[in-house]
């Protein structure tokens, strides 16, 4: 088959300036569970190729997995032919020529790559029996081998591998007339991360303790959002509006707010590339750069921004090992070119344990699942409708609620807050091989919460 | 194709499965994109294979990403281990008659006889006109288009060969005072070619702009159970995340849908009618459904009353009915659910100006950004790019986005008071949870709901 490096001579020959081309594989062996049973068991493999070509300083990208000579020919032509309508590169601007990459740990696992059809239907029966007497209406499990080769004009001519173990499922639990759902969501790097017992005896606890769920009140109160909820929401307002585009393109906050103060001393946030066992792991980023770690804002203080290769260029920086190719949707590199996009979120942890957090909380609101927890990276806006919740009252969880939104700015509640000190690492989507956050609870000091029932109209 | 397809069905069968069902794609898609800083013109070409057969009750999926009859044989003995490794007797198959059929979708202008220096003019000239504003910093303007075909064959004696050209142009603009950034959108596409860009035309950019512009200025979003006036765009992403998924069968067989039990009883006033239609020329059309079912259109709730689920094969087994054709897979490795096609409230009677009647206190909402579903706990969640006080009738003062609308599913269908006379459709894509994404479309007239929870951000 036809391997990066000659696609980029193939390109040379065909007339263009420069090139790069990445060519990734992912294998795909998982199963369905609906009700509590086996249903499907999928075998997979995607492969294709990304072609970028710079002619006339534009870029062209095409892609493709017909890997026949004459259908590699005709995506090169075509990369070259619509390039003369396609991005600017800032003068000067090359692609890497190094063939170093970071040295990672924990990022690929023979017993993942290497899981035949019986150990999945194994696994699958592991996490059906560990929900005990739950319904499972559906989950799905993944286990997952990627490997890419990226090779340029510029030289360089570099591979990468990961293995991930994705497992999605809706658990429920009914009772009269009373339907308890509670959903779970996740992802490692390694088989023996998995830890199933944990994993279902925390989703049974959530379901048994959410039986008698009341609507939550409307109040400002203090609010302690999980790692599940802060993932997401993490990703979509800091994760996005720290990336050069957002910058670039002025739509950030954060634009020129370098050395300044933007959150509480309490917070730290840094992009690792290279966290052991990180869920957004590689050792080099999906366009030949090294990975690295990047402070992003050091105690309140905003430090740096992200950028790929181009951005880089265009900013006068250099890249951070930022060039993702990450989708939500496809398991798959190749599909997409490279744009800046952070890789593992790390929330410095602070000192103090949950439990104490809890404890010193006189009354406020605990919540460990919305229905989705996204933000916008413009003004850090939220409203995340409670899935499940408790109340604090005299520093202990007590009634579960539900019924009612959190809502508020993540860029000024930020100002005011207490950091746990036991991290959880999390990504927000089972598919793709996107931006994951590693972060301890948050406590928000003053939020809104507003009650879907229980207000009385108030327009003005 | 239908020699290679039939030799895989008869592997499959040779090989102990019980039923086997075969696709081969093909896809070619383009993308042109424009914003401040940088334009990005890109094509994307793929095929591949999935095949799906049946042994004692489990599926077993084999894909490929080549066509040749190697790795589709590969694949296809791949997929009958993977089946066999279960080997538990969990359903049946209801039985269907075989079809042969060849069917492609008409457009106006075929995205292949446009080339791509006209694609990417296209794309300028709305990027141009969107920032004539001063006010406005940044745009960004994208085009797709994308030509999928589906070979399908299976054990019973189907062949189809189906063609689908669709495109979607998207304007989003960003509005800037000072530290305050606003956002604004518009979308148009579907089962089209070349002509969803047409969509933008001056006055469709300038309304984009405005709603951008009169955010910045705009008062903060009520609070609390008001009576609201949703747009076409707001009552489709109604019509799909509470009505629409908790209707989709395998959600109601697994336990999972709230919806479950309530055939036939009343859920709203005769003048609602929530429909899912497969036949029209939004995103989510289609002639056959990936399981090779004929797409149709199927009344969810028709006249108030809860009609019908949402079904595949496998579903329409187990409820005993025929299948209504949305056995849909987001495409090779994935699998085949049950999954919406347009969903859209059917038209009412209500002019306009007479959705606004009466109303005393209440805001109109316009836009869908997202939504989720809940079928199991039957609540509704949407996030909303901006909306408008009504004050004694009259549409007043702009209130900035996002606007959001929770509330008891059941107790909005029962608050839906007037159903406007204005249908829209709107381009968009559906997951089940969080992955497994295909197009889908939704829309409806204008609604007016008497007491939903609005918050704001």
């Amino acid at each position: 088959m036809i391997d990066a490096k000659k696609i980029v001579a193939m390109a040379e020959n065909l007339g263009a300036e420069s090139s790069d081309v990445i060519i990734s594989k992912t294998d795909t062996s998982g199963s369905f569970i609906e009700r509590n049973i086996v249903t499907n068991v999928l075998s997979g493999v995607s492969e294709g190729y990304g072609i970028r070509v710079i002619s006339n300083r534009r870029i062209g990208f095409v892609s493709g997995n017909d890997f026949s000579k004459s259908a590699v020919e005709k995506a090169i032509k075509m990369a070259i032919s619509i390039s003369k309508r396609g991005k600017k590169v800032p003068r000067g601007f090359e692609f890497s020529s190094s063939n170093k990459k970071t040295d990672v740990k924990k990022t690929f696992d023979k017993k993942i790559s290497e899981a035949s059809e019986d150990d999945v239907v194994s696994f699958s029966n592991d996490f059906i029996k560990n929900m005990g007497d739950a319904n499972i209406p559906l989950a799905r499990i993944r286990f997952m081998k990627t490997e890419y080769n990226i090779s340029n004009s510029s030289g360089a001519d570099i591979s990468d591998k990961g293995t991930f173990l994705v497992l999605y499922a809706n658990t429920l639990k009914k009772s009269g007339e009373k339907m308890i759902e509670y959903e779970i969501l996740e992802k490692t790097r390694m088989l023996d991360m998995m830890n199933l017992d944990r994993i279902c005896s925390e989703a049974r606890m959530h379901i048994k303790k959410s039986m008698n769920t009341k609507a939550v009140k409307t109040q400002k109160i203090p609010v302690i959002f999980s790692p599940k909820v802060l993932t997401e929401l993490l990703i979509t307002t800091f994760g996005e509006a720290l990336c050069s585009k957002s910058v670039l393109l002025k739509n950030s906050p954060f634009s020129d707010k370098i050395n300044k103060k933007i959150a509480s001393e309490k917070f730290s946030l840094t992009d690792d590339g290279t966290l052991d066992a990180g869920l957004s792991t590689f050792g080099v980023d999906h366009e030949g750069v090294r990975t690295k770690k990047t402070v992003l804002i050091n105690k309140g203080i905003l430090k740096n921004f992200l950028y790929d290769a181009i951005d880089a260029a265009r900013a006068g920086k250099k890249s951070t090992g930022n060039g993702r190719r990450g989708s939500w949707i496809y398991d798959d590199l190749f599909y997409l070119e490279p744009s800046a996009q952070a890789s593992n979120l790390v929330v410095a942890p602070g000192t103090i344990g949950i439990d104490e957090i809890i404890k010193d909380t006189r009354k406020g609101l605990f919540v460990d699942k919305v229905s989705w927890p996204r933000g916008s990276a413009c003004s850090g806006m939220f409203s995340l409708e409670l899935r499940t919740a408790y109340m604090i009252e005299n520093g202990e969880l007590t009634k579960p609620v539900r019924w009612g939104s959190v809502i508020g700015s993540i860029y000024d509640a930020i100002n005011e807050i207490e950091i746990g000190k036991e991290v959880e690492s999390r990504a927000p989507y089972p598919t793709g091989f996107i931006e994951s956050v590693v972060t301890p609870h948050i406590k928000f000091e003053q939020l809104d919460v507003v009650s879907k029932n229980r207000l009385q109209c108030n327009v003005s | 194709m239908e020699d290679e397809l039939s030799k895989i069905i008869k592997t499959g069968l040779e090989l102990g499965a019980e039923f086997v069902d075969a696709r081969i794609f093909m896809d070619r898609n383009t993308l042109v994109a424009k914003n401040n800083i940088e334009e990005k013109v890109r094509e994307n070409c793929f095929s591949g294979s999935s095949i799906r057969v049946l042994f004692k009750g489990t599926w077993g999926y084999g894909t490929t990403q080549s066509t040749d009859m190697k790795s589709l044989m590969t694949a296809t003995k791949k997929a009958v281990k993977f089946a066999k490794a279960n080997n538990k007797n969990n359903f049946g198959l209801a039985p269907m008659k075989p079809i042969k059929d060849r069917v492609e979708n008409k457009v106006k202008i075929n995205p292949h006889d446009v080339s791509m220096e006209e694609k990417v003019s296209a794309v300028e000239e709305i990027f141009n006109n969107a920032g004539e504003d001063e006010k406005i910093k940044t745009i960004s303007v994208s085009y797709s288009d994308s030509d999928n075909k589906m070979y399908f064959s299976n054990s019973e004696g189907s062949y189809i060969e189906q063609n689908i050209i669709s495109s979607r142009a998207v304007l989003s603009v960003n509005a800037r005072s000072g530290n305050k950034i606003t956002e604004s959108y518009d979308a148009s596409g579907g089962a089209m070619g070349f002509e969803s860009v047409k969509y933008f035309d001056e006055n469709a950019i300038k309304k984009i702009v405005d709603y951008a512009k009169l955010q910045l200025n705009a008062a903060k979003c009520p609070k609390g159970n008001i009576t609201a006036v949703l747009d076409g765009s707001v009552a489709g992403l109604l019509a799909h995340e509470s009505l629409g998924h908790p209707s989709e069968a395998d959600f109601v067989m697994n336990g999972r849908s709230f919806l479950s039990g309530l055939i036939g009883k009343k859920l709203a006033d005769k003048s609602v009618s929530i429909i899912d239609d497969a036949t029209v020329n939004g995103s989510g059309k289609y002639f056959y459904d990936d399981e090779g079912v004929r797409g149709q259109k199927t009344f969810i709730i028709k006249n108030g009353i809860l009609n019908s689920y949402l079904h595949s094969r496998e579903t329409s087994s187990k409820f005993g009915v025929e299948s209504t054709g949305n056995g849909r897979t987001q495409g090779i490795g994935r699998k085949i659910f049950v999954r919406m096609s347009n969903t859209y409230f059917d038209k009412g009677d209500h002019k306009f100006d007479e959705m606004f009647e009466g109303i005393k206190h209440g805001i109109y909402v316009i836009k869908n950004l997202c939504g989720m579903e809940d079928p199991a706990g039957g609540s509704f969640y949407a996030s909303c790019l901006m909306g408008f006080l009504i004050e004694h009738g009259e549409i007043t003062k702009p209130i900035r986005g996002e606007v959001v609308l929770t509330g008891n599913v059941l107790e909005i269908l029962k608050n839906i008071t007037a159903v406007g006379d204005d249908v829209v459709l709107n381009p968009g894509s559906c997951g089940k949870g969080p992955e497994d994404w295909v197009s889908a479309g939704t829309g409806g007239p204008h609604l007016r709901i008497e007491k939903i929870m609005v918050g704001g951000k």
